[in-house]
């Protein structure tokens, strides 16, 4: 997915941090990532490695007094979006940026129906004919692959399944046609051939719409398939940044290559898995050399000392680690 | 066989006459001593029901459960108590299925206590013990559940589980809650301790990964029935039902061109309603006249391997 035009998203230096009881707490460390129109790029990690947090700075949602961006710069379409007053960044989120969480009951609205709250986005575009908006909805729906798209327009959101409601809610984002769509662990409460429904829709958004997206998943396999270019995190930091057919072939960072022999691949059995020693450290923790030194089976002196940058290895892969 | 499960059925009832959710329809599977039988299949089809069947939290609406040889589901008070001490359950969240208010020692020599097993100084031995085999830390013991992260109380639920020697563990998706790395250390100490133990596993998942890496023999479950069931190599290599394959086609794998899957459409029916016919007739990207109309056989594949399909 090379692009030589301007980038959509271009996420320069980031800091986000949280005040809490023991004091403030880095929760996303310099995480530096471009994302061109189209283009589908994984963000994968542990739970508490900082991915929702990254995604919540984009959207301009962290909870106001507690959540900060320290430093760093969102260029989205151009504008730095932190510079953005409320209105205008409610703005952007309304028409430019859509999101899709894991749970879409927390999203979808339980007192109307499917039907009205999508009829709501076109009425919010300014479009105020109530039956073509309806028909409209009811399209939407049956592009997302919902049986009987009229009745289901009717019902509300508690009566239907978590893969159905996760369908409505990018029918939803389909409605707005975003330039950009953050899909937040969408598909971790779903079945695999639900998951493989859901999967193809967002696939289709980037590619017939050129929808950019960040997708989120703890999921290996998940990313791999589905995107173009992978983010690795942990512990707060983009560990690694590859292409998703590189990811499997040749990982770059130590803590990818051991992520990626936790997980037991068909044809294993009997085999040891590895995992990984020790624990995450705490985001608060200042760690005077890498983050993952500690857990590295390649750890060294100077991995302890100083801290690695992300660093361009070659063509289209970042890596932060002094062995490489 | 040391489990041996019959044409089991439960039916949970719903308000209105003659309504039931079938949640499971008439499984019958068996596993032998020393081995992991696994069950897999999406969230509904009765994994979670089945194992609690098994270990007595349920009773069935009908069918047959041996256990060692003995029919367990006519057993008595005394009878239900010595099984239960023989075959033990770990649950999928390592936060709801321990007590909260109790410390780890005390979560280990509950049931020892209840059994009467030992003397006092024998029970505090055991906790050590247990806490040993699990990979957890002698000093914990007087420690409470929210001091720990969810794997090293998944490894509390599994040296409870442990405490009192069992035969059988039954373990309902005990590594989903976890993050991959911590799976991988859960799954490691689950092979270690079949192995040093001589345990036998049902193990439910609905990762067919961890299935295939954990299970000797698995069964396929869709809408409360095993659709296929065999060897590990059956199901993997050899897979002949059409739910079994487009399951497994699913499982996202790198470079996994989308356009090979076979996408399902729709959800699995409501268990209360079943389709007539196969059950995965309506989903069955292959469905002819006859699986809309009859229920199949199950036809027998090879001395390990069967499946319920008219197509096979
Ligand atoms: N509102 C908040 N206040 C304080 N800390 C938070 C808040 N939200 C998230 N965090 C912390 O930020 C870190 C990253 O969290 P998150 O981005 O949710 O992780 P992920 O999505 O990768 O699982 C975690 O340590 C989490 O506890
Ligand atoms: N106690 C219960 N009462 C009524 N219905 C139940 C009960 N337990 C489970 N069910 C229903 O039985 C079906 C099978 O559930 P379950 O065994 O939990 O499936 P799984 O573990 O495979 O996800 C589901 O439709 C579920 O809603
Ligand atoms: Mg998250
Ligand atoms: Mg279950």
């Amino acid at each position: 997915m090379k692009n030589n035009a301007a980038p959509l998203l271009e996420i320069k230096d980031l800091s986000v941090s949280f005040r809490t009881e023991s004091g403030r707490v880095s929760v996303v460390r310099d995480v530096n990532l471009t994302l061109a129109a189209g283009e589908i790029i994984g963000l994968v990690g542990e739970s508490g490695s900082g991915k929702s947090v990254l995604s919540f700075a984009v959207m301009g949602l962290l909870p106001p007094g507690s959540g900060f961006i320290d430093s760093g710069e969102i260029l989205f379409a151009g504008r730095n979006l932190p510079a953005l007053s409320r209105r205008e960044m409610s703005g952007v989120r309304g028409r430019e940026i859509s999101m899709i969480f894991q749970e879409p009951m927390t999203s979808l609205n339980p007192v109307y129906s499917i039907g009205a709250q999508l009829d709501e986005v076109f009425v919010n575009h300014g479009d105020r004919d109530r039956k073509a908006n309806r028909k409209r909805s009811i399209k939407l729906l049956e592009r997302v692959g919902i049986p009987r798209a009229a009745e289901i327009a009717r019902s509300y959101p508690h009566q239907l399944s978590g893969g159905m409601r996760q369908r409505v809610m990018i029918a939803m984002a389909m409605a707005l046609s975003p330039k950009l769509l953050i899909a937040d662990e969408p598909t971790t409460a779903l079945d695999v051939t639900i998951q493989a429904q859901i999967l193809r829709l967002i696939e289709q958004m980037a590619r017939e719409n050129g929808t950019a997206v960040i997708f989120i998943s703890h999921n290996l396999g998940v990313i791999a398939q589905l995107c173009d270019v992978v983010a690795v995190m942990y512990s707060s930091q983009i560990v690694e940044i590859t292409g998703a057919e590189r990811l499997y072939q040749s990982p770059a960072h130590p803590y990818t290559k051991s992520l990626l022999e936790c997980v037991p691949q068909i044809g294993m059995s009997g085999k040891r898995l590895n995992s990984i020693e020790g624990t995450v450290p705490h985001p608060g923790d200042e760690i005077s050399g890498c983050r993952f030194a500690p857990r590295c089976g390649e750890a060294e002196g100077r991995c302890r000392e100083q801290a690695p940058e992300l660093r361009r290895l070659a063509e289209g892969v970042c890596c932060r680690c002094w062995k490489r | 066989m040391l489990l041996e499960v019959n044409e089991l059925v439960k039916h949970f009832p719903l308000p209105g006459r003659n309504r039931f959710v079938r949640a499971v329809n008439g499984v019958s599977f068996a596993a032998a001593p020393g081995q992991t039988f696994g069950l897999v299949g999406e969230s509904g089809c009765g994994k979670s029901t089945l194992a609690r069947l098994i270990v007595r939290l349920y009773r069935e609406t009908a069918g047959t459960i041996r256990f060692g040889g003995r029919d367990i589901t006519a057993l008595g008070r005394r009878g239900l108590k010595e099984f239960r001490r023989q075959a033990q359950m770990v649950f999928q969240d390592p936060y709801a299925s321990l007590n909260p208010r109790m410390t780890v020692r005390s979560t280990l020599i509950d049931p020892l206590r209840v059994y009467r097993v030992g003397t006092a100084r024998e029970r505090e031995k055991r906790v050590a013990e247990l806490l040993g085999l699990v990979g957890l830390d002698e000093r914990y013991g007087p420690r409470y559940p929210h001091e720990f992260s969810g794997g090293q109380r998944q490894r509390i639920g599994i040296a409870r589980a442990l405490a009192l020697n069992p035969r059988l563990i039954v373990l309902d998706e005990p590594v989903s809650a976890l993050d991959v790395s911590v799976q991988a250390q859960i799954l490691n100490l689950l092979v270690d301790l079949r192995e040093r133990l001589g345990l036998t596993y049902l193990f439910i998942s609905h990762d067919l990964g961890v299935v295939e890496y954990m299970c000797d023999h698995i069964g396929v479950m869709y809408l409360g029935c095993i659709v296929e069931k065999g060897t590990r190599e059956d199901i993997f290599q050899k897979r002949r039902h059409p739910y079994t394959q487009a399951l497994l086609s699913a499982v996202p794998a790198p470079g996994g061109a989308v356009g090979e899957q076979i996408i399902l459409g729709g959800d699995p029916p409501s268990p209360a309603d079943p389709p007539a016919g196969c059950y995965f007739s309506p989903r069955c990207p292959q469905a002819e006249d006859i699986c809309r109309r009859e229920k199949p056989p199950l036809k027998t594949l090879s001395a390990t391997h069967t499946a319920a399909c008219h197509l096979i």
